[in-house]
C-alpha cells in the first residue's frame, strides 16, 4: 500500500532524514516514533507531497507518486493529514469543517458523506457547532473526520494527541485503532509517546540521527533492538560493559564475560573473540536472588504500585531492577542480584 | 482604613468633574429647541448626517483595502526591504489628516511646482485636467484613508501572522486553490481585526475636524462648530454632539462585537509562517505597491513640507519658539496631570476586588471615542457655568469678581484633554500593572504593610516604561489635537495645530509647514515607540 524505497529529505542542504525501506499492507497502522526534531513530520509532509524529497522513491498503492523525475502533486495524492495543532477552522461549523475537503462531491453525497463521518466519531449531534464550542477530544474527532472524509487512499497524523491531557490520550488511541480497523484504512502516525505507539500501532519506525533506526514490531523493537538509539529510546534499561571469551562458529554459541558473571547464548549478529561489548540489560533481566553473592546497594527507588524500580549500584557499574513491590528496601541497604537474560542484545564496540 | 476611603473619595470626585462635561451634553436633549432644529433640518441637517456617515463608511472601506492589502502581502511574501516597508507602512500614523491636506492642495495648487511644471510640458490648455482638485467630501476620504489605515494594516498584520501555517496545508491536501483559500481561510479568519481596524478608522473619521472644515464639506463636527460659533447656539450644538455621540457608539458596538469576535479565531498557533518567493516581476510589483502608499502618505507630504519650511517661507523665529513653549507647556502639563491620574485610577482598580472601580475606569476611557469638538462643547458649557456661578458667590460674599477663572485660561485646555485622553495613559499603566502578578504584591506585603511602600518600591519601578509611554502618547495626542484646542484656547495663545491650521485655511500654506512640520516629526516619536514594540514581539 505505502512502499517507501531510500528516499532523502534536505533542508537548506542539510540532511533531516535518511529512510531506507518502510512499506505498510493494506489497512496496517504504521508509527513513527522518535524524540523531537528526529525529522518525523518532515518525513510524513513528503509522503503527503507537502515536501519534495531530494532523493528515493515513494509509492501509494502500487503508483509512485514521487521519485528523481516525478512529483505528484498533493491533491492527486488522496491522503488525508491530520495536524498536530489539529488546524480545524475557527470560524466554520463542524459540517463546514467536514464539507470544505468534499468540494468535489455533489451536495447530496456531501451531505449523506458528512452524517457517516460524524457518526463514525461519534458526533452526529454537534454538526453546527464551532470548534471552540467543543472539547479538546471532541475538536480532534472532528479533525480525524474531516480527514478521512474524502476517503483517502492514505491517512497521515502528526502527533494527533499532543495537543491533549494525557489521560484522555490512551483511550483515544484505542478508539482510533479500532476506527482505522474497522474502516481498513491504513495510516501512519507520527509520536514522540511509545506507549501510545505501542496502544495504536502493527509497525514501528524509530527515527533518530537523522535517520530511521529500525522498522519493526514493538515486540522487536523491545527485544531486539538494531541499535543503541533504538536500546535506549524503547523501555528502560542499562548498558554493561562485556567481553567475548568463546565463540563457536559452527554452533553458533558465545559466551561474555561482564561484571555479573558469564553469559552464554546464541549470537544475534557475528562477533569476533575478544571483542568488547555493550550489553543491554533491561530491569527485568535483573533478577532478585537473596543467596546470590552479587549484592548491589540501592542508590534510588520508585514505587509503581505493583512494582518497585530501583537504581542499584554493582561495585562501579549503575543498574535498573524491577522487583515485586512487597520486597520493600531502603536506600542505602542492598541485595543480592543475579543476571537472567532471555533475548541477549549486544553492541559492538567501535 | 480611613486614608482608604479618602483616596476612594477623591476617585470619585475627579470622575465626576472628568465626567461632567459628558453628562451636560448628554442631557442638552432634554431642552430642545424647535426653531433653531425646524432651520437645521431644512438646511444642513441632512448633509450633516450623509455626509459624516458616508465620510465614516468610505474612509473605512478605503482603509480595509490599504490596511489589508499591504498586510497581507507583508506577511506571506518575501519582498524585497522587508523591513523598510513594514516600516514605512507605519509612519503614517504621525500624519494628521489635517496636515496631509493642507499639503496636497498646495502641491495641486495652480501656483505649485508640480503645476508650473506641467504648464510647460503639456501647455494651457492640459494642465487643468491632470491634477485633480481634492477639496470635496471624496477628497476627505482620500485623505482620511492615507492616513488611518495602519490602523487596520496593524491588526490585520498581527491576525495573519498568528493565522497556523498548517492551516493552508489543509486547503493543499483538499485541493482547494490558493485564491479560495485566501477567500475562504484567511480572510474570514482576520475579518473580526479588520473589523476592529476599520471601526477605529471610523470614530477618527467622525471626529475628523481639521480636513472637513478645511475642505468645506459639511459634517457634524464642522456643523457643531459652526452652530455654536456662527449662530450662537450653544444648546443646539450640544445637542448635535449628543447625535454624533450616537454614530460613535454604534461604531464602538461594532468594535466591542468584532473584538469578541476575534477570540473566537484564535488559532493556536506554534509555528512560524515560511513566506513565499514570489515570480520576479510580481514580486516588483508589490513592492511598488507597498512602497506607494507610505510614498503619498507619509514621504512625499514630509519632504514638501520640509521644501516649503526650509527653503520657500520666511520663517519667524520668535514667533515660532513662542508656539512651541505653548505647545510644550500644555501638552507637557496634561500628559503628567494624566499619568498622575491613570496610575491612581489603575491602582485603584487593582486594590479593590470589587469590579466598580474597573468598571468606572471604562467609563473613564469613553473620551476617547469622542470627537475633540464634541468634548470641547462640553468642557466649554461645564467651566462657563462653573465661572458664572463663581462670580455669583464671590459677588454675593465679598464684593469681587475674579473673572473667567476657568473658562479664560489654560487650565480649561488641560481639562479638556483629561477628557479625551485619560483613557491613552490609562491604558499603558493598566497594562504595565497587570504584568505585576498579585502574587508579588502580597510578597511585598507580607514584607512590608505599607501600601505606598508597595507602589514607591515595587510597581513604580516596574511600571517606569508604561509611564514614559503613556507620558509620550498623550503628550502628542494633545500636540496634534486641532478642534477642541481650536474652541478653547485662551486668547493670544496658540498652539502648533492652531497655527497650522489657521495660516492653512488664509490660504497661506507655505507659512503653515513649519509648524505642520513640527507636528509631523513630533508625532513620529510614538511611531518609533510602536515600531520597536511590533518588532519585538514579533522576534
Amino acid at each position: 500500500m505505502l512502499d517507501i524505497q531510500g528516499i532523502t529529505l534536505e533542508y537548506n542542504n542539510n540532511l533531516v532524514l535518511e529512510v531506507d525501506k518502510l512499506h505498510l499492507q493494506k489497512g496496517e497502522i504504521g508509527c513513527i516514533l522518535g524524540p523531537s526534531g528526529s525529522g518525523k513530520s518532515s518525513f510524513l509532509r513528503a509522503i503527503s507531497g507537502l515536501l519534495t524529497p531530494s532523493s528515493g522513491r515513494i509509492s501509494i498503492n502500487q503508483t509512485v507518486v514521487s521519485d528523481g523525475k516525478k512529483h505528484v502533486s498533493v491533491e492527486n495524492r488522496q491522503v488525508g493529514m491530520v495536524f498536530q495543532d489539529l488546524c480545524l477552522f475557527p470560524h466554520m461549523t463542524v459540517k463546514d469543517n467536514i464539507a470544505y475537503g468534499l468540494h468535489k462531491f455533489t451536495a447530496q453525497q456531501k451531505a449523506q458523506r458528512i452524517d457517516e463521518v460524524l457518526q463514525l466519531v461519534g458526533l452526529s449531534e454537534f454538526a453546527s457547532r464551532y470548534p471552540f464550542e467543543l472539547s479538546g477530544g471532541q475538536q480532534q474527532r472532528v479533525a480525524i473526520a474531516r480527514a478521512i472524509a474524502p476517503q483517502p487512499q492514505l491517512m497521515l497524523m502528526d502527533e494527533p494527541f499532543s495537543s491533549l491531557d494525557p489521560e484522555l490520550r490512551e483511550q483515544l488511541a484505542s478508539d482510533l485503532r479500532k476506527l482505522l480497523k474497522s474502516l481498513n484504512i491504513t495510516a501512519l502516525v507520527v509520536t514522540h509517546d511509545q506507549h501510545e505507539a505501542f496502544a495504536l500501532a502493527d509497525k514501528i519506525a524509530v527515527f533518530d540521527k537523522l535517520r530511521c533506526q529500525q522498522w519493526d514490531t514493538a515486540y522487536k523493537l523491545y527485544h531486539q533492538p538494531a541499535s543503541l538509539e533504538v536500546a535506549s529510546f524503547i523501555g528502560e534499561g542499562c548498558l554493561i560493559l562485556g567481553e567475548v571469551v568463546q565463540n563457536n562458529e559452527i554452533t553458533g554459541q558465545i559466551a561474555i564475560d561482564t561484571v555479573l558473571g558469564r553469559l552464554n547464548q546464541y549470537a544475534s549478529k557475528p562477533v569476533a573473540l575478544k571483542q568488547k561489548v555493550s550489553i543491554l540489560v533491561r530491569p527485568d533481566d535483573i533478577l532478585l536472588d537473596e543467596s546470590s553473592d552479587k549484592t548491589a546497594f540501592v542508590v534510588d527507588k520508585q514505587f509503581r504500585g505493583a512494582h518497585i524500580m530501583y537504581k542499584l549500584k554493582f561495585q562501579d557499574t549503575l543498574l535498573s531492577c524491577l522487583t515485586p513491590s512487597h520486597h520493600n528496601c531502603q536506600v542505602g541497604e542492598s541485595f543480592g542480584i543475579k543476571l537472567d537474560i532471555q533475548h541477549l542484545v549486544y553492541f559492538i564496540h567501535d | 482604613m480611613t486614608k482608604f476611603s479618602t483616596s476612594k473619595t477623591l476617585a470619585i470626585f475627579i470622575a465626576s468633574v472628568l465626567l461632567l462635561p459628558l453628562i451636560t451634553i448628554a442631557s442638552s436633549i432634554f431642552t430642545p429647541d424647535t426653531q433653531t432644529w425646524q432651520h437645521l433640518l431644512d438646511t444642513v441637517f441632512t448633509d450633516y448626517v450623509i455626509n459624516s456617515i458616508v465620510l465614516a463608511m468610505c474612509s473605512a472601506i478605503g482603509a480595509i483595502l490599504l490596511g489589508t492589502s499591504t498586510a497581507y502581502l507583508i506577511t506571506r511574501y518575501k519582498l524585497p526591504a522587508q523591513l523598510f516597508l513594514q516600516i514605512s507602512l507605519l509612519l503614517p500614523l504621525a500624519m494628521p489628516a489635517y496636515i496631509i491636506a493642507y499639503t496636497y492642495t498646495g502641491m495641486f495648487e495652480h501656483s505649485s511646482v508640480i503645476h508650473q511644471f506641467l504648464r510647460e510640458f503639456f501647455g494651457q490648455s492640459e494642465q487643468t485636467r491632470i491634477l485633480p482638485n481634492i477639496r470635496h467630501l471624496f477628497g476627505a476620504i482620500c485623505m482620511l484613508s492615507l492616513v488611518l489605515y495602519p490602523y487596520v494594516f496593524i491588526l490585520a498584520r498581527a491576525a495573519f501572522q498568528q493565522q497556523h501555517p498548517s492551516l493552508r496545508e489543509v486547503s493543499k491536501l483538499a485541493g482547494v486553490s490558493s485564491f479560495r483559500h485566501f477567500i475562504f481561510v484567511e480572510l474570514p479568519l482576520a475579518r473580526p481585526a479588520i473589523l476592529t481596524g476599520a471601526a477605529l478608522v471610523m470614530m477618527e473619521a467622525l471626529a475628523d475636524y481639521g480636513t472637513v472644515a478645511y475642505f468645506g464639506v459639511n459634517t457634524f463636527s464642522t456643523g457643531i462648530y459652526r452652530t455654536w460659533f456662527g449662530m450662537g447656539n450653544r444648546n443646539v450644538a450640544s445637542q448635535l454632539s449628543s447625535l454624533l455621540c450616537v454614530f460613535v457608539f454604534l461604531v464602538l458596538v461594532l468594535e466591542k462585537y468584532a473584538r469578541k469576535d476575534g477570540r473566537r479565531y484564535v488559532t493556536n498557533q506554534s509555528m512560524t509562517t515560511q513566506l513565499r518567493s514570489l515570480s520576479v516581476v510580481k514580486r516588483v510589483c508589490a513592492f511598488i505597491f507597498c512602497l506607494l502608499i507610505p510614498l503619498v502618505a507619509f514621504y512625499i507630504p514630509l519632504f514638501q513640507l520640509g521644501w516649503w519650511a526650509f527653503f520657500v517661507a520666511e520663517i519667524n523665529t520668535q514667533g515660532f519658539v513662542e508656539l512651541i513653549k505653548n505647545t510644550f507647556l500644555v501638552a507637557f502639563l496634561s500628559a503628567s496631570l494624566l499619568v498622575v491620574l491613570a496610575v491612581f485610577y489603575s491602582s485603584l482598580a487593582r486594590q479593590n476586588r470589587s469590579q466598580v472601580w474597573h468598571k468606572l475606569n471604562q467609563i473613564l476611557c469613553l473620551g476617547y471615542a469622542l470627537p475633540g469638538i464634541v468634548i470641547a462643547v462640553g468642557v466649554i458649557v461645564v467651566a462657563g457655568t462653573f465661572d458664572r456661578q463663581l462670580n455669583y458667590a464671590t459677588r454675593y460674599l465679598f464684593d469681587y469678581t475674579p473673572g473667567l477663572v476657568l473658562s479664560g485660561g489654560v487650565g480649561i485646555l488641560v481639562f479638556a484633554y483629561s477628557v479625551r485622553y485619560l483613557s491613552v495613559a490609562l491604558q499603558n499603566t493598566e497594562t504595565g500593572l497587570a504584568r505585576v502578578s498579585k502574587q508579588m504584591d502580597e510578597a511585598a506585603l507580607s514584607l512590608n504593610p505599607s501600601r505606598w511602600r508597595l507602589f514607591t518600591g515595587i510597581h513604580f519601578p516596574l511600571l517606569r516604561a508604561s509611564l514614559l509611554s503613556a507620558m509620550l502618547l498623550v503628550f502628542v495626542d494633545v500636540l496634534k489635537e486641532l478642534p477642541a484646542t481650536l474652541v478653547l484656547r485662551p486668547f493670544n495663545f496658540n498652539t502648533l495645530a492652531v497655527r497650522a491650521y489657521e495660516l492653512a485655511t488664509d490660504e497661506r500654506l507655505i507659512d503653515a509647514a513649519l509648524p505642520a512640520l513640527a507636528i509631523v516629526l513630533v508625532g513620529l516619536l510614538p511611531v518609533c515607540l510602536l515600531i520597536y514594540q511590533l518588532q519585538r514581539s514579533s522576534k
